[in-house]
């Protein structure tokens, strides 16, 4: 096994397996989706080391991994993969709720929307980084955000505002 | 970033399964250049025959009248033969004339010697 593959993989693949996983709502889309981009990786060592943040180099990959096999799965091919556990299972049960409620309300945004909320949240990306990995503009970025943000809000009010 | 964008934040996401690390890792070693490098391996004096054969099939396919060139002068009437072909020719003709008369003393069996 190559070290440099392995350390890759301790260092990002639990960040990749989570975008991915947002993305396609599917555990084994997001195993695929992992996978090619190691593949790649072992094709192309060299690929990484011409990348300025390998972060976001590999999560550009994998987002676009992601849309290409959204792509040729069909809607029913996806929905018969079942629910997938975006989130850590809690260990209070009254998060459990929540948590569950989330996981629904995200899958019901526009992947492009989720892509963002994703990395901002859970990446921690600014704007502008979060336009470098989408290939789209900071400002298109922020405003997907907002829209995001605006419908998991409209979605989890009344969720959200019983656990306050 | 507002109380409910930090309390989503908070939320952790679910660690890649146990086994995944291993699989990919596999799946991805397989396509090194060294992995891929054992399916055809360095063998200097099985790729050095491989090649001669190669060379031996290029000269003899070289060496010969191209079929194009046997192509067209059976079917170029027109063309002027060459001084080497006519001769040829009225070789191959003479000698042909010559068989008939040939198979006729093979088969014209004197039946009073029987």
């Amino acid at each position: 096994m190559s070290a440099d593959l392995a350390a890759i993989y301790d260092a990002y693949g639990g960040a990749l397996i989570a975008f991915a996983r947002n993305l396609t709502r599917s555990d084994a889309d997001a195993r695929d989706v992992t996978q090619e981009i190691f593949c790649r990786l072992a094709r192309n060592p060299v690929l990484l080391a011409e990348a300025r943040s390998p972060r976001a180099f590999l999560l550009t990959m994998a987002y676009r991994l992601a849309v290409d096999l959204h792509r040729r799965r069909a809607v029913r091919e996806r929905h018969a993969a079942g629910p997938v556990e975006v989130f850590a299972p809690p260990a209070h049960p009254d998060e459990t709720h929540f948590r569950q409620a989330v996981a629904v309300a995200m899958s019901e945004l526009p992947e492009e929307q989720r892509a963002v909320i994703h990395l901002k949240l859970w990446e921690a990306l600014t704007f502008e980084e979060i336009a470098a990995v989408l290939d789209l503009s900071a400002h298109t970025a922020a405003s997907r955000y907002r829209y995001g943000i605006d419908k998991l809000r409209t979605l989890l009010r009344p969720v959200y505002e019983e656990i306050l | 970033m507002n109380d409910f964008e930090k309390r989503l934040a908070e939320i952790p996401l679910n660690p890649a399964p146990a086994g995944w690390r291993e699989a990919i890792l596999a799946a991805a070693e397989k396509e090194t250049p060294r992995a891929r490098a054992t399916i055809f391996p360095w063998r200097p004096v099985a790729w050095g025959a491989l090649a001669a054969c190669w060379v031996l099939i290029g000269f003899f396919n070289f060496s010969g009248p191209g079929r194009g060139e046997i192509h067209s002068l059976a079917i170029a009437p027109g063309r002027t033969p060459t001084a080497p072909q006519m001769a040829e020719y009225f070789e191959r003709h003479r000698l042909l004339l010559r068989w008939p008369a040939a198979t006729e003393t093979i088969f014209q069996i004197d039946r009073s010697k029987i």
